[in-house]
């Protein structure tokens, strides 16, 4: 809402300067967001929150500017007309108004005028029009404006002439119709939508816009001015359904004050009376209002400091809030208050309070820290910790955290090979981006590897911790993204790149500091390379997959050069198992002895299957197996892979012996050969 | 041989003064403990000396010897080169680069709110994204066609709400329903924060963005008032941005609390000089139409709410211009925290 100074002094001199009047609004609640200092005047702009319609007009701030000053307010003198009974209502004899809904239509006031001469506004009325940024047209049109702005009735004049048979109808919109609005833009209708209609066709989109076809002109003789009061959510609806708005529906869809209907109508009258030299014709008016139950509220003084935490007296009360327009009745630590009828912000004693709060000035009030008792809600600490956990672990190791949107476009599912997952979309999305909500992390960590090797940044280690989303729950999800090289130290000569021992490396780290121990398996999912991809399972349950990501997923993304290797973790799946419980393992004060075993088997046969063996031969005094490298070139013989790891025995009770642990040391070696055809090297 | 001692030591104790290298310092080291240098050869003398004055001479010689010591002990440490990395480093060469890597900026920011109310007994409790009309808005005091809903333009799920049959299911568009949940599940006193993601469908620009973050606090006990609710953030945000922050609470409108405020802060703090004020968060008193919406008895409960988003005060604190650079994630940018 503008605010013109110059306007807002024909009823209060505030005698402040613009910086302290600013402050002041300010702190009331009516925050001043821009000022615009002219030569001859100083316009605010104020934001007005929704719960303060009647602060959307000039009258309205200048008794917000009497109660903050404590200065009086000049209101404008208004004559009152009569409803004239040659004028009637809903179908009696002679009507001119006829309302369908009273719902829809709480009040309607018609008057007519005529013999007017349509001519340019006085200057003053068009530069308080325009200082509020409204274009002046001509004296009838800016009356309807100039008692909007104030005193906040929209208004809408008619040319009379042109009403089909010279009839208002308030009605829905009937499916089909249309109408050429004030802008020139034809709008299609339907039946929620109320409009203005004459006896055959809509004139005017009710409390939103008027039709061309009837608008006044140079030639306008008579005029039927229009003063209502329309259902506030249909004006809001129509608006959002016509994507239009004008300064009339602003108000309407925040409520217009029943009783200012009357006022708006008395005002604009007097002027087009006194502004086009017309003569009153007649009135109509429609009235429904609906029974309001009593709007006294009873205000206890000491809820007053128990909710503020200031002492107040009745005196002091009924000067702070009759200076707002309420009535306070009583002397004693309950008041009985009612508030302006145009506040119908105001409904309980919280609400009153905070009336007192503003005329207080919040900045006023009392501070201090509040007692705050143990809190007896228990949170399931674990999900926290194990983040806290994954974060810890993947930073050390150089990872870098990235948050990404929620949503994603349909096709980024495509593109990462993903259209089989099951989908929630977003109904409105405002651009495909926000299509639906992510089913995976896989496309929004592409994203962001791309982004980042399109801006040269190719080595890149990220991760996230966010949700994955369905229809019926949402799942928190750990996403690690790893490509380019390892390591940029320049004492490493040759740069490796980053390969899958690295991914899995770290998901290894991850789950001995959430204490579990999955089992490795080779695996099939769609986004990962089939012969160099892993997932985990802890109890045959699938936790989440490694690899490297599918060169044909990569190619979809346009991402060329490199290869990108993904862990997916489902977190969901790992908060409710039993917490591991850590307990100390002496360590053994007696010596350690180390051998190492070269052998060459046949290439299928995994690791952890020679490792299982070692530790079932081993015994107690096998104390570890040490995996140190694996050899695939010409040098073993084809279909073989030759493995280097070492043995470590150790007795927590004494010193081993030399033949013991060559008895033991040769049966693991001898079991290796018998069992997986070993050869040794 | 004859040894003046007395002369050599004033010699050593003269030519020590001069050393102002550690290359000097070996020279002088040389010099006398050096293979080939007085302290051996004194020594060596020792052969040919006569019995007699063979104790006078060891004995000079263990003094000289200490004495030396003793002055490139104490020379040493004046040149602040007691232990030299061995010639041929160059120290100033990189270290090693093994990577470290970064907690995103939010998180670091989200965490430093949480743990400034957690620091004051506040427990933090996340629920879901993917919300209900009644704890969204109708549990909150906004109804579904008002313009006070106009601040939560909302997104809206193609799915149906179980709860309410012909409503779609949203997403949250702040954390406040998290109040609703909170309280319909559990009885004051409570002081609790909701951290998380929420959803508007706004145009992105630098100040915009459809997914952001916001924290959610609220406290609810018998009495409540507004002046601990004022002493609480206030406390907060001495602790966020400095204990210089000058605040100020600006009478404002929500439908879920009354009185309502916006709090700002002194943009000088952190060094904006173009505007006077910036609005950090929004509060107020629970308004009882939400405590009677959660089903508490009427009127035995106090509380107050507030909430702020995680990205205006990252951006803010840290000087950050663009909302954007937080999901675009460039690792320049992720690095630089």
């Amino acid at each position: 809402m503008k605010l013109s100074i110059n306007w807002l002094k024909e009823y209060i001199d505030p005698k402040l300067s613009t910086e302290d009047l600013v402050e002041r609004l300010t702190m009331a609640g009516l925050e001043v967001e821009a000022i615009e200092a002219g030569a001859k005047d100083t316009v605010l702009e104020i934001e007005i929150t929704p719960n303060r319609p009647d602060c959307l007009n000039i009258l309205g701030l200048a008794r917000e500017v009497g109660a903050i000053t404590g200065k009086p307010v000049k209101y404008p003198k208004i004559k009152k007309y009569k409803m004239d009974f040659r004028f009637r209502g809903n179908d009696k004899q002679g009507n001119i108004v006829t309302v369908e809904n009273k719902n829809d239509c709480r009040r309607y006031i018609a008057t007519l005028i005529r013999d007017v001469k349509i001519a340019d506004a006085p200057a003053g009325m068009k530069q308080h029009l325009t200082s509020l940024g409204i274009s002046a047209i001509n004296n009838a049109v800016d009356i309807t404006n100039f008692v909007l702005m104030e005193i906040g009735q929209p208004l809408h004049a008619f040319d009379y002439d042109k009403l089909a048979g010279g009839k208002i109808v308030v009605r829905r919109a009937k499916t089909g119709e249309s109408i050429v609005t004030l802008d020139g833009i034809e709008r299609k209708l339907d039946p929620s939508i109320l409009v203005i209609a004459d006896a055959e066709k809509p004139v005017a989109i009710a409390g939103i816009m008027g039709g061309k076809g009837t608008e006044i002109t140079a030639a306008t003789k008579n005029i039927l001015l229009e003063s209502a009061h329309f259902e506030m959510g249909l004006i809001r609806k129509a608006c959002r359904s016509l994507g239009l708005r004008s300064d009339s529906s602003y108000r309407f869809e925040r409520n217009v004050d029943f009783d200012g209907v009357l006022t708006g109508a008395n005002r604009a009258t007097e002027l087009l009376l006194q502004l086009t030299v017309g003569r009153l014709d007649g009135r109509a008016e429609l009235n429904f209002k609906a029974k309001t139950s009593s709007r006294k509220i009873k205000l206890n003084l000491t809820q007053v400091e128990s909710v503020l935490g200031l002492k107040v007296t009745p005196t002091q009360v009924k000067a702070w809030l009759s200076r707002l327009g309420f009535k306070v009745v009583g002397k004693a630590k309950v008041l009985s208050i009612i508030a302006p009828h145009n506040r119908a912000d105001v409904q309980q004693d919280v609400d009153v309070i905070e009336e007192i709060a503003r005329m207080v000035g919040f900045d006023r009030l009392p501070f201090k820290m509040p007692v705050i008792k143990a809190v007896n809600i228990n949170v399931n600490k674990r999900p926290r910790e194990i983040k806290d956990k994954i974060r810890r672990v993947l930073t050390a190791g150089g990872i870098d955290e990235i948050i990404t949107h929620s949503m994603i476009a349909a096709k980024a599912l495509v593109k990462s090979n993903m259209t089989q997952l099951p989908v929630v979309k977003v109904f409105n999305p405002l651009s495909q981006d926000q299509e639906l909500m992510r089913p995976s992390m896989v496309p929004s960590m592409l994203q962001v590897a791309l982004t980042n090797i399109n801006r040269g940044q190719k080595d890149l280690r990220l991760f996230e911790i966010g949700k994955r989303y369905f229809a019926d729950s949402e799942k928190e999800t750990l996403g690690i993204l790893l490509s380019g090289r390892r390591s940029a130290d320049w004492r490493i000569a040759k740069k490796e790149t980053i390969e899958i021992f690295d991914l899995k490396g770290f998901m290894e780290r991850i789950f001995k500091s959430i204490g579990i121990n999955p089992v490795y398996t080779s695996n099939h999912w769609p986004v990962l390379d089939n012969d160099c991809a892993i997932s985990f399972t802890l109890d045959e349950k699938y936790l989440g997959s490694l690899g490297k990501i599918d060169r044909k997923i990569l190619n979809n993304w346009d991402i060329k050069n490199q290869d990108i290797y993904y862990a997916g973790l489902h977190l969901d799946e790992i908060y409710p198992l039993p917490i591991p419980v850590l307990k100390y393992q002496p360590i053994s004060e007696f010596p350690a002895i180390t051998r190492d075993v070269s052998v060459a088997v046949k290439k299928e046969i995994p690791y952890s299957k020679i490792e299982a063996i070692c530790k079932q031969q081993g015994g107690d005094i096998l104390k570890s197996v040490q995996f140190i490298e694996q050899y695939l070139g010409d040098k073993v013989q084809a279909g073989h892979k030759a493995l280097v790891f070492s043995l470590q025995y150790q007795s927590n009770s004494r010193t081993l012996r030399e033949d013991e642990i060559s008895a033991v040391h040769e049966k693991i070696v001898q079991s290796l050969i018998t069992d997986l055809s070993a050869v040794r090297r | 041989m004859n040894w003046n001692f007395s002369e050599l030591q004033a010699q050593a104790q003269q030519e020590s003064q001069a050393i102002d290298s550690p290359q000097a310092m070996e020279v002088f080291r040389l010099k006398y403990l050096g293979k080939k240098g007085l302290v051996p050869a004194v020594f060596a003398s020792l052969g040919q000396a006569e019995p007699a004055q063979k104790a006078a001479i060891g004995k000079g010689a263990n003094d000289l010897r200490s004495l030396v010591e003793s002055l490139i002990a104490e020379k040493s440490a004046n040149l602040g080169h007691a232990k030299t990395v061995g010639e041929g480093v160059d120290v100033s060469l990189p270290g090693g680069d093994e990577p470290l890597g970064h907690y995103h900026l939010l998180t670091q920011t989200m965490q430093e709110i949480i743990s400034v109310f957690e620091q004051m007994g506040f427990v933090t409790i996340e629920t879901p994204e993917i919300e209900t009309e009644f704890h969204n808005f109708t549990g909150l005091n906004i109804p579904i066609d008002h313009p006070s809903r106009d601040a939560f333009d909302t997104f809206y799920l193609d799915q149906e709400d179980p709860s309410a049959k012909g409503r779609r299911l949203l997403l949250r568009s702040h954390t406040s329903p998290g109040q609703v949940r909170i309280m319909k599940e559990h009885k004051p006193p409570m002081a609790v924060i909701v951290p998380g993601r929420v959803y508007r469908p706004d145009a992105v620009d630098a100040s915009h963005s459809f997914m952001f973050h916001q924290v959610e606090g609220l406290l609810v006990d018998e009495k409540v008032q507004f002046s601990e609710l004022k002493g609480l953030l206030t406390e907060f945000c001495k602790r966020f941005f400095g204990p210089k922050v000058v605040m100020r609470f600006r009478p404002h409108f929500f439908p879920f609390t009354e009185p309502s405020a916006e709090v700002d802060i002194n943009a000088e703090i952190l060094g904006i000089q173009r505007k006077k004020w910036l609005e950090i968060l929004g509060c107020g008193m629970v308004n009882p139409k939400v405590f009677e919406a959660v089903g508490y008895p009427k009127g035995k409960y106090q509380g107050f709410a507030f909430g702020m988003g995680v990205e205006r005060m990252a951006m803010l604190k840290y000087g950050i211009n663009d909302i954007r650079l937080f999901y675009e994630n460039d690792v320049r940018f992720l690095r630089q925290f």
